[in-house]
């Protein structure tokens, strides 16, 4: 520790700090640009210049480590005159375009001008003029403001892991842009309107749309991946204007994905349900509530009078607030069935009764960060939690080797130590190969066996190791095997094993009870209930659907589709209508998209994250929870007359408080009982969401949708599986199955495994796959 | 012998009806004098060159909108008047979509003016007008440029004579 003292406040340091850090600290304001604490220290701008004693120029505040002794001023006559410098430097090429600038207002060039610049510049002669161009649908550019601070750059480099853009020539030339004329390609790029200083790199969607003043700003959660990054939505006259990101240390830091940043133009999509509509005899009408609540119950109460509560099934959205999730549960068993599920995209349930109370990892994003061994398992993580990297990345910084298993040969933005892709069928296989299991079918090659005995060794050596499991594993036909796999490996390792889980709130669902074995705190049934996809496979009569699109959203979606259509009755809460709704619903309710609503989430660490509706539910919409609550009184359910989303919140926590299945923590299946399939010579389907493609708001943003770059109706194999089928990349080619067959375009690509067809899920052509065999037809 | 002449000069001033003649000497003056008195609504009253009245969005001389959509005006307005929305035209730059000032609001205080980056909100000699409904308070974009196409020229030299007081 060192004495230093800074604007005569006295003041202790660890010795090598920089001054800027104590000052900060300290609450003691110095002028920056180039410096930002997240990023590395460039020390360009020079606007941090201080006064420190016995030194004839002034320093860097943001370069110069403290020594003991320093005594510093940031506001002596030398200080200020260098900084006015500075700044007249600064202004000399930049435009006097405030007005029309969308940073204007919260600019930190404008803001830092008006404390510490002249009133007037010497410099007459003309401005220079630097060409702009297009670097994707998210980043507007006007590169002449740019003040060459370089935030940019360091933030690709360090954060991102991609390195689009970069400084080029020298001296009056100087430029960012991007190398060659390409796109910025990283799912972290909305970041750098954020930490751009000025108003180069701005929004493209919020281009012109408001000022910063004007703009009512509500603490949120963006609902899309199970991290629950925290934002402010900014609002005005009951319209969303733009996401920014909330500083949350324990969850998204400082930074936000496109996904989250960008969703919100899906809110107020045309696609938005007005009224509450319904399939009469001469065609779909609207209705208002009071009528629609009595038609639906009335028609409900028929249905099952007709049939049996047990032709009934419950789907729900795993992104539902938790009280949503709550009141659904509720609202199913009170119908007299346990067919409930949130779990529409995984296909092997046979593990469940021995799952813990929820799916939460027991593990914080600081435990990731600190890890030196990370294995990632069936996990394509950049996609799936894009802000996760970051915490990988700064492991890596510290000294962590990253380990992948993957059943295609995804690409990363932080560096691989090893990996092996294997044929996903292979995947339990080489799991149970890490484990030193015996009694397998001996598929795999030897170099594979060796490989991962190696990896393994390696982990074993680590000091604290992170096990990251995410959609590949939980998709997989035989996820429960590798679930048991994994527990047997994370006690061998003493390791934290992480489930990258579906949905915002796939723990609140389990809290909540929202499976078919269990009810509310992990209370058992009399007798289970069907989960999502096998309630499809059995052709139901009734189904009640909660806020997904079951054709774009559900892992099978041809079985969904099929069975919808026999069902006798569809009633769909849902924000959105479309033309493939209005062929299987009979009822469409209305319900609220995460902005106009107030509800819970919880994250994949377990913490409870509350949103607040930042405006009114559009038309004629009403929050999901109160849709459930007036379904449920107009069925006469008891313990339905809520008040407040708090009530239900309230109640499910009491309900969790008093839970005895609190400590059913782990999977207790034995290795013994596991059995595994080899692999078949058919094609193995993969099959992934396009990260911008999750849930139906990030469907309908169009900026999303502009940087989809894996929703394009392409199928992708591997070049000898091409050759052996005659295929050509770019070929037409059409994909059979028993009753339905769907027409794609081909793409050869060497990162998809042997035996494999990669296709993505959540768009229109694939929306008629279903589970089975699948074939190549030439078009 | 000073009390009785002050007597006797009160005296002949009531029997001469002095007081009387004296004012109807300065109306008797007046008559000769140029009238003042103009013949409203034929003839008007001059106006400063400083006069605030009915607001105006003015050109370019090639026909372009000088707003760019700034809302400084709709920050500064004191009476919260003005109402803006804007987004990017077609040409990419800056525009308004809504430009409407209620002129029930308005006070004619001309800050939105002086608040103007590129002299596009102005305020006009105009002092006569009037609404015969509810709803024409609100003067739109379209009206505001109306009534700037009609007033350019007096705009014109008005802001150029005003230029050295800003």
């Amino acid at each position: 520790m060192v004495k230093i003292v800074i604007d005569g406040h006295e003041l202790q340091a660890s010795a090598g700090d920089m001054i800027i850090e104590v000052a900060d600290a300290a609450d003691i304001y110095i002028p920056r640009f180039c410096y930002h604490k997240k990023l590395s220290i460039a020390a360009n701008c020079r606007m941090c210049l201080v006064d420190v004693a016995n030194n004839g120029k002034s320093l860097p505040a943001c370069a110069t480590p403290v020594v003991e002794g320093m005594q510093i001023s940031t506001k002596s006559a030398k200080a200020l005159y260098s900084q006015r410098s500075v700044m007249e430097f600064l202004l000399i090429n930049h435009p006097l375009d405030c007005p029309i600038c969308d940073q204007g207002g919260e600019c930190e060039l404008q803001d830092l001008s008006m404390g510490y610049g002249w009133d007037s510049s010497k410099f007459t002669e003309e401005k220079r003029v630097v060409a702009d161009y297009n670097i994707g649908p998210f980043i507007t550019t006007n590169m002449t403001r740019c003040i060459h601070c370089t935030r940019c750059i360091r933030f690709g480099k360090e954060i991102a892991g991609v390195q689009d853009l970069g400084l080029i020539n020298r001296g009056d030339d100087v430029e960012v842009r991007t190398y060659v004329d390409e796109t910025v390609k990283s799912n972290l790029s909305g970041n750098l309107i954020d930490i751009c200083p000025v108003g180069a790199l701005n929004s493209k969607p919020y281009a012109f749309q408001a000022r910063s003043w004007e703009l009512k700003s509500t603490a949120s959660i963006a609902p899309h991946d199970c991290l629950g990054a925290n934002i402010f939505l900014h609002t005005r006259e009951q319209k969303i204007f733009r996401v920014v990101s909330k500083d949350n240390q324990q969850v998204n830091d400082i930074w936000l994905s496109d996904r989250d940043r960008f969703s919100y133009l899906g809110i107020q999509h045309s696609e938005r349900l007005p009224k509450p509509y319904f399939k009469e005899s001469n065609g779909w009408i609207e209705k208002n509530w009071h009528d629609a609540l009595t038609l639906t119950s009335a028609k409900l109460k028929i249905n099952i009078d007709k049939y049996t509560p047990k032709q009934v099934a419950g789907i729900i959205s795993p992104n539902s607030t938790f009280e949503e999730l709550y009141l659904f549960n509720k609202l199913i068993r009170a119908l007299g069935t346990n067919n409930i599920d949130h779990r529409i995209r995984e296909q092997d349930f046979s593990d469940q009764e021995f799952q813990p109370l929820s799916p939460t990892s027991m593990m914080s994003a600081d435990d990731l960060q600190t890890s030196d061994g990370i294995l990632i398992v069936g996990s394509n993580i950049g996609v799936e939690q894009p802000l996760l990297t970051i915490d990988i990345k700064s492991a890596i910084g510290n000294g962590a080797k990253i380990y992948v298993i993957n059943p295609i040969d995804h690409k990363f933005n932080f560096d691989i130590a090893e990996k092996i892709i294997v044929n996903s069928a292979l995947l339990p296989q080489l799991l149970a190969v890490m484990g030193q299991y015996d009694g397998l079918p001996g598929e795999l090659a030897n170099s594979i066996v060796n490989e991962a005995r190696s990896i393994f060794a390696s982990l074993a050596n680590c000091k604290k190791v992170s096990i990251v499991t995410g959609a590949h594993l939980y998709q997989h036909k035989h996820a429960s095997t590798m679930r048991v796999l994994l527990i047997e490996l994370q006690k061998q390792l003493s390791a934290k094993l992480m489930y990258l889980t579906q949905g915002a709130n796939s723990t609140g669902a389990w809290l909540a009870g929202c499976i078919p074995h269990r009810t509310t705190a992990g209370e058992i049934v009399s007798s289970n209930g069907l989960s999502a996809l096998d309630s499809f496979k059995e052709n139901l009569q009734t189904y009640i659907l909660f806020g997904i699109e079951p054709e774009l959203d559900c892992l099978y979606p041809g079985n969904a589709m099929n069975a919808l259509k026999q069902a006798s009755l569809v009633i769909v809460c849902s924000p959105y209508i479309t033309e493939q709704m209005l062929g299987y619903a009979d009822i469409v309710l209305p319900i609220a998209t995460f902005a106009e609503t107030d509800g819970t989430y919880i994250n994949l660490f377990g913490s409870k994250q509350k949103t607040s509706p930042a405006i009114l539910p559009i038309y004629d919409c009403k929050p999901g929870w109160e849709v459930l609550r007036d379904l449920g009184n107009s069925l006469d359910i008891a313990g339905m007359e809520y008040q407040s989303n708090q009530e239900v919140y309230q109640e499910v926590t009491d309900v969790l408080q008093q839970t005895k299945y609190s400590n059913r923590s782990n999977l207790n299946k034995t290795t013994k009982s596991l059995k595994f399939v080899s692999q078949s010579a058919d094609l193995n389907l993969l099959l992934e969401w396009p990260e911008n493609s999750v849930d139906c708001i990030t469907r309908r943003s169009y900026a999303l949708q502009q940087a989809n770059t894996f929703s394009k109706p392409l199928a992708y194999i591997n070049p000898e599986d091409a050759d052996r089928l005659s295929l050509i990349d770019g070929e037409q080619i059409i994909l059979v199955q028993q009753v339905c067959e769907f027409p794609l375009t081909l793409s050869v690509e060497q990162y998809v495994p042997k035996n494999c067809l990669y296709i993505p899920l959540g768009i229109e052509a694939t929306s008629n796959l279903t589970e089975g065999k699948i074939e190549i037809k030439k078009c | 012998m000073k009390g009785m002449f002050k007597y006797m000069l009160f005296c002949v001033k009531c029997f001469t009806l002095w007081e009387l003649l004296k004012g109807l000497f300065i109306t008797l003056k007046y008559l000769f004098k140029p009238k003042i008195t103009i013949q409203y609504p034929e003839a008007k009253t001059p106006i400063s060159d400083r006069f605030r009245g009915l607001l105006a969005l003015r050109r370019y001389e090639d026909g372009s909108e000088r707003c760019i959509a700034c809302k400084l005006c709709e920050y500064v307005c004191p009476a919260r008047a003005i109402v803006i929305e804007s987004k990017q035209s077609e040409d990419g730059s800056r525009r308004t979509t809504k430009y409407d000032i209620d002129m029930f609001k308005c006070i004619n205080c001309g800050l939105c003016e002086e608040a103007c980056p590129v002299d596009a909100v102005v305020v006009t000699p105009v002092q006569h007008y009037h609404m015969q409904e509810r709803g024409e308070n609100i003067m739109t974009k379209e009206k505001l440029l109306k009534v700037g196409d009609m007033y350019e020229h007096d705009l014109q030299k008005r802001i150029s004579n005003n230029n050295g007081d800003r």
